[in-house]
């Protein structure tokens, strides 16, 4: 036998179907056992969405960088393997005839449905938005991800946004932006520490900040390990230096834990107004929403949640559309590619809270389902029908 | 399973795992790096703002450490309170918290507040409570024009209303800023507009009682 058949033998065989199957049931149990550790989000990171998944073995500290570690195939080397295994398995059993029309449908609706599961897994954002009522927000942001960003202030209609992903911004890094007439140069990069005023604090490290809020206010940043609980937010903290065109300006100490409470962090170069910050990364869009009434109706006499809801006023200038949209528990809306639902809402009922999610391949599985269920039909259809005529 | 058998199916699968290897290695190829993005946003009264408030709601809202702790050694003042607010909890930070019903079911909170420093300056925390209640910016001249001034228990402290009645938002503001040593007190009437001018007056009257020299 050649070598050619060999691989398409073993490639379309079942015995990689349940061997796969295998592993994928391993991968399953033990990161739902290391989702106690590392969180939901980072186990869906490191064991789904990745090729590759390093398993810690047990009482090792992976999660910070050392100990021994079982590997195995990750979310995505799984996926192709499957994919590849279901199609050659088709063509090596499949003999073309009309009574065996539905399983080419459910064959094609299983490989709808993997595809589109890489689709999401690459493609999908999640991020929320915060509308106060009256007020009109264009963007909505992560909770996951942060960004370093410099900010062009100097235009009195606009603001010119230069921004870095967090995975760019390490210790040395040196960043640049096409049309950034500035360099950046991370000095020192901590994914999470604890801040504090440093004549409250002794033994606080030394302020590496010569400017902004960090010297204004005398902080002192004290690196401490990732926090992977669910309900952990991150204290993301950099020192970053700002190089022009004449040599380095000053440190900036920046952090997504520094809001509006802080001073602000703005300069002045070359004839050009500037803010800096490290921050949620966010996610502008061409229409704005402005939330004109939030409703929360709870069962009588308790204070449990019955329905609540956003009357929000959509307004887009680019279409010209502008109208009142209501949305409320399991009625999102979905507008211009993303679907927004009703998530959360703050005390006092002034603030309401939309998940927003982007997933170009949202579609996807409903076609898939829809081509599975043809084919299921399709198949029980002949089938009876040539038992009937046995009959 | 004979170990002849066994290196024969480990030879049959070697093609088949070098196969996965090799377009995972073509797929993991094609994910683009992080890179650096470069867009505009039109400026508006929230984007303008550079560190805008980042945490998600969800979350406790973050005090620096040492912040409440500074502000739990501060000395308080003395002030007389009228009979008609109701006293609210107080927290690491607020040195005063009262509510208050106006006409129309409208209510109003005021708090007192103290940090170290200026906190970024009188004009940062004015434009940081407009865009609270959804107005914009003012600049400095726009600041000084609105603001007044006045003494409070020998301190040179400012005044300022934030209510626009012809502006689409229902929610107005009255404030006091107080510099007093290394401090700064912050004293804050906020709530829907009709309560906030109803109540003004006895504000007014209260953050002129407050005294440090008792």
């Amino acid at each position: 036998m050649s070598v050619g058949k060999n691989i398409f033998k073993t490639l379309s065989s079942l015995r990689l179907t349940v061997f796969l199957l295998a592993v994928a049931m391993a991968l399953i149990f033990l990161g739902t056992l290391e989702q106690v550790h590392l969180g939901i989000h980072e186990v869906q990171r490191r064991y789904f969405g990745t090729w590759v998944a390093f398993i810690p073995w047990p009482g090792q500290d992976l999660a910070h960088g050392r100990g021994w570690c079982l590997i195995l195939p990750g979310g995505y080397t799984l996926g192709v393997a499957f994919l590849i295994n279901l199609i050659c398995a088709h063509f090596r059993y499949f003999k073309p005839s009309w009574n065996k029309i539905g399983i080419v449908f459910i064959h094609a609706g299983i490989v709808l449905l993997i595809v589109s599961g890489f689709v999401s897994g690459l493609t999908q954002t999640e991020s929320q938005m915060v509308l106060e009522t009256g007020v009109p927000k264009n963007y909505s942001y992560s909770t996951q991800d942060n960004e370093l960003v410099l900010l062009d202030t100097t235009h009195s209609t606009k603001d010119i946004v230069y921004s870095f992903p967090i995975e760019m911004v390490h210790s040395g890094a040196i960043l640049e932006a096409p049309g950034m007439p500035l360099k950046l140069k991370v000095i020192a990069f901590y994914p999470n520490a604890d801040l504090v005023m440093r004549a409250q604090t002794p033994n606080a490290p030394a302020n590496l900040a010569d400017r902004g809020a960090g010297i204004k206010m005398d902080i002192g940043v004290i690196p401490k390990h990732i926090d992977y609980a669910p309900e952990a937010m991150n204290t993301a903290t950099a020192y970053v230096e700002v190089i022009g065109t004449d040599g380095a300006e000053g440190t900036w100490l920046v952090s997504n834990l520094m809001d509006e409470r802080f001073p602000k962090q703005a300069f002045e170069l070359e004839g050009h107004s500037y803010a800096i910050a490290l921050r949620w990364k966010r996610y502008y869009m061409p229409y704005a929403f402005t939330l004109q009434k939030f409703t929360h109706e709870r069962y009588p006499g308790t204070e449990i949640p019955k329905h609540f809801s956003s009357e929000i006023e959509l307004n887009n200038p680019t279409t010209g559309e502008h109208r009142t949209v209501l949305i409320s528990m399991n009625e999102p809306l979905r507008y211009a590619g993303k679907a927004f639902y009703q998530a959360s809402f703050t005390e006092g009922e002034r603030v309401s809270i939309l998940q927003v999610v982007q997933n170009p391949g949202w579609t996807l599985p409903y076609w898939a389902v829809g081509l599975i269920s043809i084919g299921l039909l399709t198949h029980f259809c002949l089938s009876l029908k040539r038992y009937l005529k046995r009959a | 399973m004979s170990k002849r058998n066994l290196a024969m199916t480990i030879v049959r699968a070697l093609p088949a795992l070098l196969a996965t290897g090799l377009m995972s290695g073509l797929l993991i190829g094609c994910k683009p790096a992080p890179k650096a993005v470069v867009y505009e946003v039109a400026k508006d009264p929230v984007s303008a703002l550079p560190p805008k408030p980042t945490m998600p709601p969800a979350a406790p809202m973050p005090i620096l450490p040492g912040m409440a702790e500074a502000a739990a050694g501060m000395e308080r003042p003395q002030w007389k309170v009228p009979i008609s607010w109701l006293a609210e909890p107080l927290d690491n930070l607020r040195q005063g918290s009262w509510k208050v019903e106006g006409p129309q079911n409208s209510s109003a909170e005021i708090t007192v507040l103290a940090f170290p420093g200026d906190v970024g300056g009188d004009l940062a925390n004015v434009n940081r409570w407009r865009s609270q209640i959804g107005l914009t910016e003012w600049d400095e001249t726009t600041y000084l024009a609105h603001s007044k001034k006045m003494e409070i228990d020998g301190s040179d402290c400012t005044w300022v209303v934030l209510d626009e009645p012809a502006s689409a938002h229902k929610e107005a503001i009255a404030a006091v800023i107080m510099p007093k040593g290394p401090n700064t007190w912050f004293f804050k009437l906020k709530g829907d507009r009709a309560a906030v001018e109803a109540q003004l007056e006895s504000f007014r009257d209260f953050v002129l009682t407050v005294n440090f020299d008792y």
